[in-house]
């Protein structure tokens, strides 16, 4: 053999070492590596920034917060449960932790702009299926309802997961995500098409795990806005910078008409005015809600999971008619029987919260977060020694 | 650029074939962190517009 | 996207390793131009790929009878096609929108109605692949007689989409030779140029395009200093991402054993702006000397011949870029350099025989001014015209408008 030859053989070999070899890291990484002293995905560790932790990410987060003899609290669901609104320290899941006392471990896996049954849903879903004892613990609002496992930001945590074989066979939630894949425009199909493709060779390869690894730990190599100058830096050097509430004067004021707009679309979509002046849930709305939450949680999550209907600041809502309010009011408590009449727990949060209690229209302040954690923390007793 | 200077440094074979398997070792590094950068809000290519 | 997507990594997966291992070229064929339609197929769909089955069975037929005024037709209705898929809303709306704006609506409604959503994908690469093809067998060269030989040369999907444009001539009997025999040699060697160009493209172009993106929505409020870092990062970006797409189209070629020709040579370190068009984008601005501006007249007629042709010629190039005004002006922008390049010598006497010898002694200035020049040309590009200025002005501290 020529030494031309011997040394293409030898870049070659060296490929594919060099590429097995990382998909070895990868897979090691996927069991140990998640942030230090974790509280929450803050801005700084989440898609906003583009950092995208994997699945394997989130069960190593709550596996290791979670000791034998106790239960596990995992909080899924958007960015109020996250805690935005809420510097570190006063975060409410930190709240949570400290009413629920030493029996429960909390863990905060909620995601900005997730929907419940994404990200922290697996995961508990996941650890439900080896007989963890697990609650979850989830927020929405009337319309969005359980929202979709896959699409959106947290979309590809639902292949991941999915593809590492985490889930529980759920055939109606199959049937439902194939037919919204069918439905789905051509480039969003495409789209969807390579993230499952990525979560397919994640469960192969790890290259998720490995390099997100890389960018907490040593560096961090996708330029975005949010960090600029600072966007190489290893994100564990990268505190939870979330900021303290506005005065009060200078909270709702940012965006009214359409956030008015927003607050009032949560209940002009669903209610209809029925017989002497009672609002009733449109048919139609009522069966929706009813089928994606059939489709979309597991029958075993079921009754491990207390799902919180979020309202809207009282700020907002002294800005509606007393027929609009009533309406809104029926709405929450309509849609939050309809979560009960398929076996899961729901409450509505934001009754008797001030305007302190908030930051915006939908996010809480760390005087609201420390309402949610006593709310919560009375349901969760409640479910878990019904 | 001149890079003339550069046939002239020839260096031991074991030492050269012992860089081409480095340099395989961090391409196959490279092709791996391509899968995760895949992963990301993606540029399409500016001339496959054309 | 394209090669950056996961469907290609598990096509490629599947594709290169039963190429490598049907070591007779008459299995590998048929494999190769699977591989190259399931490709174009799926990236092209099937409003893509039609209209090039179309002009591609005429082109290939035209050619195999070798009658000169059918190689003309052929080459009308490839060029015609190349205007009507990318260039028919210019047109209506641009061009005949300035004269008769009620005229160009009811055009425009019209031509809509026929026209699909986006251009064929890669038909400006296409056109220009087949109008070639057409030009040689009408000067007399000898056709692709076989069809599979054809549709590759057609549908090569390494570079199917973004080029480097292909001579035939040298890419069937580099073809045959891939088909014969990859040598071990060949695949290091491809893979060694899809990683040069995954980190061109992938570490750094694409991280360049975020900032740019960003830092672009608000130019205003740099600095003098910031923004002509801005230009650099502009002027980096453009080369990063296309001749690291190049670099993936001659690697992956490569490991099929065939050599695509090369599209880039150091172009930013051109010392003269006609050193920078033999440095950039060469098959493309190779195609068009031969055959547009060689065509037009060339150099045969006299200077001021040779200077109306190049201004054409470069006008052309900005509109096969996209059909926007910016890109012409980007090409005038060019035709203007190249004019100056060539007769300051001549036309400003003792001054001008003065500072061609200054720039003959000070090659580092000619670098200079042609790197200055390209990168402003980039702002056109990249901008619509009063934006671009308006980029330059602030360059130079100035506020305009």
């Amino acid at each position: 053999m020529t030494t031309t030859r011997l040394s293409s053989w030898l870049l070659l070999g060296g490929i594919l070492t060099g590429f097995l070899g990382s998909a070895w890291q990868g897979r090691l990484a996927s069991a140990y590596s998640k942030p230090g002293g974790f509280r929450r995905f803050h801005q700084r560790i989440s898609p906003d920034t583009i950092y995208y932790p994997p699945y394997a990410m989130l069960e190593a987060l709550a596996l290791a917060r979670w000791q034998p003899g106790k239960t596990l609290v995992i909080i899924g669901g958007n960015s109020i449960l996250n805690g935005v609104g809420q510097p570190a320290d006063e975060l409410w899941s930190l709240r949570l932790q400290e009413l629920l006392g030493d029996s429960y471990v909390v863990v905060n896996l909620a995601f900005r702009g997730a929907y419940p049954m994404q990200g922290a849903a697996l995961v508990a879903e996941s650890l439900l299926r080896r007989d963890i004892a697990v609650l979850f613990v989830a927020n929405t609002n009337p319309p969005a309802a359980t929202g979709r496992a896959p699409g959106g930001a947290s979309g590809y945590l639902y292949w991941q997961a999915q593809y590492q074989n985490q889930l529980v066979p759920f055939a109606a939630r199959a049937e439902s995500i194939r037919r919204w894949l069918d439905s789905l425009p051509p480039l969003e199909r495409q789209q969807q098409a390579e993230e499952r493709l990525g979560a397919h060779l994640e469960a192969w390869f790890r290259q998720q795990s490995l390099w997100h690894h890389v960018g907490y730990r040593h560096i961090f190599t996708v330029w975005n806005f949010v960090l600029a100058r600072d966007f190489w830096m290893p994100r564990a050097s990268l505190p939870d910078n979330e900021p303290s509430a506005q005065p009060l004067h200078d909270r709702f004021q940012n965006f009214l008409p359409q956030e008015m707009a927003i607050v009032r679309s949560f209940s002009e979509s669903l209610a209809v005015p029925g017989a002497a002046d009672q609002w009733q849930l449109e048919a139609g709305s009522r069966q929706r809600l009813s089928a994606d939450i059939e489709t979309s949680i597991v029958p075993l999550l079921r009754p491990r999971t207390l799902i919180l209907l979020c309202e809207n600041a009282p700020y907002y809502l002294d800005q509606l008619s007393p027929a609009e309010k009533a309406r809104d009011a029926f709405v929450y408590s309509a849609c939050a029987q309809i979560w009960r009449d398929h076996g899961i727990a729901c409450e509505v949060a934001g009754a008797g919260f001030a305007p302190v209690d908030y930051i915006d229209r939908a996010h809480l302040s760390g005087d609201g977060g420390q309402k949610l954690a006593q709310l919560v923390a009375r349901k969760i007793t409640q479910l878990n020694h019904p | 650029m001149s890079l003339r200077f550069l046939p002239k440094l020839t260096l031991p074979a074991p030492v050269r074939l012992l860089g081409r398997f480095l340099l395989g070792l961090a391409i196959g590094a490279l092709f791996h962190y391509m899968l995760y950068r895949f992963s990301l809000p993606v540029q399409p290519f500016i001339y496959v517009a054309f | 996207m394209i090669f950056n997507t996961y469907w290609f990594i598990c096509f490629s997966a599947v594709f290169f390793p039963v190429y490598w291992l049907l070591f007779r070229p008459v299995w590998r064929k048929p494999w190769l131009l699977a591989g190259c339609a399931v490709f174009h197929y799926h990236f092209a769909g099937p409003a893509g790929v039609i209209p090039i089955i179309v002009i591609g069975v005429a082109t290939y037929l035209v050619a195999l009878t070798r009658r000169r005024f059918l190689c003309a037709a052929g080459i009308v209705l490839c060029v015609a096609a190349l205007c009507f898929y990318k260039y028919a809303l210019f047109f209506c709306a641009d061009l005949l929108g300035a004269f008769n704006p009620g005229a160009a609506a009811a055009l425009e409604k019209q031509v809509r109605t026929v026209l699909p959503g986006a251009a064929p994908l890669g038909i400006s690469f296409f056109a220009f692949e087949f109008v070639h093809y057409l030009v040689e067998v009408w000067r007399g060269q000898e056709p692709i007689r076989r069809p599979g030989d054809f549709v590759l040369f057609a549908i090569h999907f390494p570079s199917l989409v973004a080029g480097p444009i292909k001579r035939y001539p040298v890419y069937v009997p580099g073809l045959q030779a891939g088909l014969a025999g990859v040598t071990v040699d060949d695949v290091a060697a491809g893979a060694q140029r899809i990683a040069l160009g995954l980190v061109k493209k992938i570490v750094l172009a694409d991280n360049l395009t975020l900032a740019i993106s960003f830092y672009g929505d608000g130019f205003a409020g740099l600095s003098t200093g910031q923004a002509w870092l801005f230009l650099a990062a502009l002027s980096a970006r453009i080369l990063l991402d296309f001749s690291g797409y190049t670099d993936m189209a001659l690697g992956l070629s490569r490991l099929l054993g065939v050599r695509l020709p090369e599209n880039f040579n150091y172009p930013y370190a051109a010392t003269s702006l006609q050193d920078f068009w033999q440095r950039w984008h060469m098959s493309l601005t190779s195609w068009i000397r031969d055959y547009v501006y060689i065509p037009l007249g060339g150099n045969r007629h006299g200077r001021l011949r040779q200077l109306v042709n190049g201004l054409i010629v470069f006008a052309l190039c900005g509109l096969w870029h996209g059909p926007a005004w910016h890109f012409v002006l980007w090409g005038l922008w060019h035709g203007v350099g190249l004019m100056i390049n060539f007769s300051y010598a001549t036309i400003l006497g003792s001054v001008g025989r003065g500072l061609a010898g200054v720039f003959a002694r000070l090659p580092a200035l000619g670098w200079v001014v042609t790197l200055l020049y390209v990168a402003f040309g980039w702002l056109l590009f990249f901008y619509e015209p009063l934006r671009a200025w308006t980029m330059a002005a602030k360059l130079f501290a100035l506020h305009w408008p």
